[in-house]
């Protein structure tokens, strides 16, 4: 045997000798990895008025001081006259739930910021929310700007300003959708879409699945997943044989007729925490233009857009029931 | 079922403790074993022999964390199976991972002394928790669950190639770490 045959068996053994100590890793650190992910949280609110927030909330707050628990007092940061301010910048009113601008990136530690792709433009924060594959340059409208890609986990708050971002290109809007709302950029034949995260008030979910998503007259497929399935990449993705079955048609009702929550309180309110532990299903919209609406569906009814995960609606457990039980 | 339960099943020689192992766990010992074979009906072989490897070691064995415990039987004997076919098959997911770990090889101008089984394990554990909470967690996914990048990258929110960038720098972290420490593989 050569020289450099022997070294490359070798090295081929000693990186086998690797792979069995990571096999016997210590299992806590397997156990930590295994976690959900949860660098995208967000917050979410519901069906109470905005009085009983206040008052949930602030018990809540006093509740936790009186305990424990390191971050008890991390939840609100002001109590006001009719809205209450969480410490994510989120505000819920009467208006419905505000979620500002940029700051819901300047919340995040570094490290959850160097795992996103996002960049800035008009003053909002533009995230990747999903990439298209397939003869999708048809949805590519016109040339709006070109982010600069020069943030990563090392910059300052002060380098977040206009067009900067953790990815670099030419980014346009999307046919059919406004650009306020959802951006694109192209490479290679991929299409990635981008959702503002902040700088918006929602009220109800029909200002976002109606209003900016188009839902109810654009979908043509209806996919779903379990919560396992999709965390485990697993691609148990199954399909609805019936996407405009009245379960369906309910739920898109029920979707755009409840009100928008701070994930934070539904934490706050349900005791669970981290609130994508209570996920049970994934359900996936694909609409005509290629687009899919992502939606995470959570026990008690809870629904979130995988594009703005930190709120939440939740639906009438008989809806939300009926649907739950066509994936069954 | 609470894993103290499913153990619980198997030391009573119950047999429904493999049905509830497979309920629970059977996604993720396929996951594993479906990332190091990239051949399905392998790896839900692989799979198979894993509750069987469960089913005659419990008891004796009282697995403190039963995922953890049923994924490195998985990764065992995914990686004997690998070696019985590797010469007719093309195992994707392995090669893959080998090669990329080829990159944390030390040098063999630092070796003092050579680092074995349970040392080396206990020296990653403490190599992993010198990481931030994010690179550890992309480590293990990647060479424990054996997760593509492609995917990870998915999970993760990022671009593939920023993620193979990221990956290139743990296994030189790694790899400078062991030079430091004068170790040999």
């Amino acid at each position: 045997m050569s020289d450099r045959n022997l070294k490359k068996v070798n090295n081929s053994a000693r990186a086998e000798k690797l792979y069995h100590g990571i096999t016997n890793i210590s299992d806590d650190i397997i156990e930590e990895a295994q976690k959900p992910q949860t660098h995208r949280k967000r917050l979410s609110y519901g069906r109470w008025g905005i009085a009983a927030a206040i008052l949930c909330m602030a018990l809540a707050s006093v509740l936790w001081k009186g305990s424990d628990r390191a971050d008890s007092d991390s939840l609100i940061a002001e109590v006001g006259d009719g809205f209450v301010t969480y410490r994510s910048g989120i505000t819920v009113s009467e208006e419905g739930v505000t979620i500002p601008p940029i700051e819901v990136m300047l919340g995040r530690s570094n490290d959850e910021l160097c795992m996103l792709a996002f960049f800035i433009y008009q003053g909002h924060c533009y995230v990747e929310y999903e990439r298209l594959e397939n003869d999708s340059s048809k949805i590519v409208g016109e040339y709006l700007g070109t982010a600069t890609g020069l943030i990563d986990e090392w910059t300052p708050r002060d380098g977040y300003v206009e067009l900067a971002g953790s990815v670099e290109g030419d980014f346009y809007s999307v046919k059919g959708f406004e650009p306020s709302f959802l951006l694109c950029m192209q490479k290679e034949g991929t299409v990635s879409l981008y959702v503002r995260e902040g700088g918006m008030t929602l009220k109800t979910g029909a200002d976002l699945y109606n209003k900016w998503l188009h839902l109810f007259e654009d979908y043509r497929e209806v996919r779903y997943e379990t919560r396992a399935s999709w965390y485990y990449s697993s691609g148990e993705v199954r399909q609805l044989d019936a996407p405009r079955a009245q379960e369906v048609l309910d739920f898109i009702q029920a979707l755009d007729e409840a009100e928008f929550l701070p994930v934070e309180e539904v934490e706050a309110r349900s005791g669970i925490s981290p609130f994508a532990e209570s996920e049970i299903y994934h359900m996936y919209f694909l609409t005509e233009n290629g687009m899919t609406v992502h939606l995470r569906l959570h026990e008690g009814g809870y629904v979130r857009f995988q594009g703005l995960l930190n709120i939440c609606v939740q639906i009438p457990e008989e809806t939300f029931r009926g649907l739950t039980a066509l994936f069954q | 079922m609470e894993d103290s339960q499913i153990i619980e099943l198997y030391w009573q020689r119950q047999e429904s403790a493999i049905r509830e192992t497979e309920t629970k766990y059977g996604a993720f010992c396929l996951g594993i074993a479906a990332n190091i074979l990239s051949v399905r009906e392998d790896a839900e072989e692989c799979v198979n022999d894993t509750y069987f490897q469960a089913w005659k070691s419990m008891p004796p064995q009282r697995p403190e964390k039963l995922r953890a415990w049923l994924g490195r039987v998985v990764r065992n004997i995914a990686i004997n199976l690998w070696h019985r076919n590797r010469a007719r098959k093309r195992y994707a997911g392995i090669q893959e991972l080998l090669s990329e770990l080829e990159d944390c090889i030390p040098s063999p101008r630092t070796i003092e002394r050579e680092m074995e089984g349970k040392e080396l394990a206990e020296y990653l554990d403490s190599w992993l928790l010198s990481l931030s909470a994010v690179d550890r967690r992309l480590f293990v996914r990647r060479y424990w669950n054996g997760i593509p990048l492609g995917q990870l990258a998915r999970e993760q929110g990022i671009p593939s190639a920023k993620l193979a960038q990221q990956m290139y720098r743990l296994r030189q972290n790694l790899k400078s770490a062991l030079e430091k420490e004068g170790v040999w593989l």
